[in-house]
């Protein structure tokens, strides 16, 4: 194929220098104006309409084909200058079929020349749409073929060197903007896939900690004595979801729950809704504390009538401090039992008693 | 465990399509002396149970079997005059009708959820400065 040829440098008539760099400007403009513009874009197809556009003129272009790399197939994502039943009939090409598909399968630029001179079957089509010639760019990462992307001119038999190394600058910018527009693409994929996910885990951790205390409590129904260990399983079992819960609305940045909203919990199950917690400010405490901190609040809860309890919490500079009172009588630290005992060696919690009040208090981890 | 003495029992449609927590829910406010109406997992049998029953309060899940979304029950219980609450471990932000009263989040505290309930009937009966537990969230009303 004759016609077919690959790109030469660029050459310049030397008697008409000024003339040569007058274009060269222009050229340069319309290469920065191009690059700003796909710099900017959010639409693959539309950013090479608007291209067309703005460089349709200063170049004579008369159409313009933009492909799609698909599956092994170019498919026709963007065009100018043709009818429907053109644009149908080049909606799809195989690689290697037409100048578009050789482009693509050979990754080189084709320029095709004096199209309706030829009667080579590779520019059929071009020379079908009246094009005279055709210049074809592969849009590449890498090697990687995202499509192709060329121009066509009726009046004119070829394109000069300069008016070929703009087109071919052009679709350069085009190829770097289709694949920045690919990966944010990717990128958005990736994000709302992993919150899906996340929603997911979110919403079944929370419903299986729910249905935990739902079987234990539904081994209470009905029987009596009411077995109170068993009544022990399911508060604990509460508390654990409770001193979760603020961990689903907390930021990604800290791991960190809210010890009042945590409290609440354990007081509600003690008193039946008849106690108080107290505190000046939110009062925020790591995650990993809060499960050990709500169970040990619960103990020293648990052995009394709780009717009217207060848990008063703030926290220092490195250390949080509960302070415990009872309305029925002074409060006093009862015996701990294993699990308390734990929870307070795993916390490293001092615990003590002071006017009438139990005092807790532990350093708070990563406080520093 | 009776109901609060200003709250008479109440005529309760749990709407839930985790059956562990649908009974957690019902033995919980039966346990407070309500009447537990339905258990419908999915909108339709929801809507098939407020057609044949009275109810004072529906307790809704917003995700539910079979797709369905429990935003959409509560829209269309409401509209029929039944008070919505959810109970939700995605609770809404807000709701388009005044009916749908607002939001316990899962994972709950059992013992609060009969307070929520009446605390919600209470509301969306007209009384005012209604206490609510912690859990609850209440959505705002014009």
């Amino acid at each position: 194929m004759s016609e077919v040829e690959r790109e030469r440098p660029p050459t310049y008539p030397v008697d008409d220098a000024a003339a040569t760099l007058d274009l060269s400007r222009r050229y340069l403009a319309l290469a920065a104006e191009a690059a700003d513009r796909l710099l900017a874009a959010t639409d693959p197809a539309r950013m090479v309409d608007e291209l067309f556009a703005l460089v349709r003129a200063e170049l004579r272009l008369d159409v313009f084909f933009n492909y799609r790399h698909d599956g092994g197939l170019l498919r026709l994502e963007a065009y100018a200058g043709l009818t429907e039943q053109q644009a149908h009939d080049g909606a799809e090409l195989r690689l290697g079929e037409a100048v578009c598909g050789c482009a693509a399968l050979e990754r080189r630029r084709i320029h095709a020349k004096g199209v309706q001179r030829s009667d080579s079957p590779q520019l059929a089509f071009v020379r079908s749409i009246g094009l005279d010639c055709y210049a074809c760019t592969p849009l590449l990462d890498g090697e990687r073929l995202l499509g192709t992307l060329g121009f066509g001119r009726r009046d004119s038999p070829c394109f000069t060197a300069e008016e070929l190394q703009l087109l071919h600058t052009l679709c350069h910018y085009v190829a770097l903007a289709k694949l920045r527009l690919r990966h944010e693409e990717e990128l958005r994929c990736n994000i709302a896939e992993r919150d899906r996910l996340l929603a997911e885990l979110n919403h079944r951790v929370r419903n299986n900690l729910q249905m935990a205390v739902g079987v234990v409590r539904n081994e209470l129904r009905g029987v009596e004595p009411v077995p109170p260990a068993l009544t022990t399983v399911a508060e604990r079992l509460e508390l654990i979801a409770l001193a979760h819960r603020p961990l689903y609305q907390a930021d990604g940045a800290s791991l960190a729950v809210d010890a009042v909203e945590i409290l609440h919990g354990a007081v509600e199950l003690t008193t039946g809704g008849d106690g108080r917690v107290e505190a000046a400010e939110r009062v925020m405490i790591p995650i990993e504390q809060a499960v050990a901190f709500s169970l040990l609040v619960h103990a020293l809860l648990d052995r009394r009538d709780g009717a009217g309890a207060r848990v008063a919490v703030a926290r220092g500079a490195a250390t949080l401090e509960a302070r415990i009172t009872v309305a029925a009588e002074p409060a006093a630290a009862p015996p701990l039992d294993r699990l308390a005992s734990s929870l307070l060696r795993q916390l490293n919690a001092s615990l003590y008693e002071e006017a009438g009040a139990i005092h807790l208090r532990f350093p708070l981890a990563h406080a520093g | 465990m009776q109901a609060d003495t200003d709250t008479r029992s109440l005529r309760l449609l749990v709407v839930e399509d985790e059956a562990i927590i649908a009974m957690l829910v019902e033995d919980a406010l039966t346990m407070a002396g309500h009447l537990v109406v339905g258990v419908a997992e999915s909108a339709s049998e929801a809507l098939a149970i407020a057609a044949r029953e009275t109810i004072d309060l529906a307790l809704c899940d917003v995700r539910l079997a079979e797709n369905d979304s429990g935003l959409t029950v509560a829209r269309e219980l409401s509209a029929r005059g039944v008070p919505c609450l959810y109970v939700s471990g995605n609770c809404p932000s807000a709701a388009d009708h005044p009916l749908i009263i607002g939001c316990v989040g899962k994972p709950f505290a059992t013992a609060a959820l009969s307070r929520a309930v009446e605390a919600a009937y209470r509301i969306a009966t007209g009384a005012r400065d209604v206490e609510v537990p912690k859990s609850m969230q209440v959505f705002a009303r014009e």
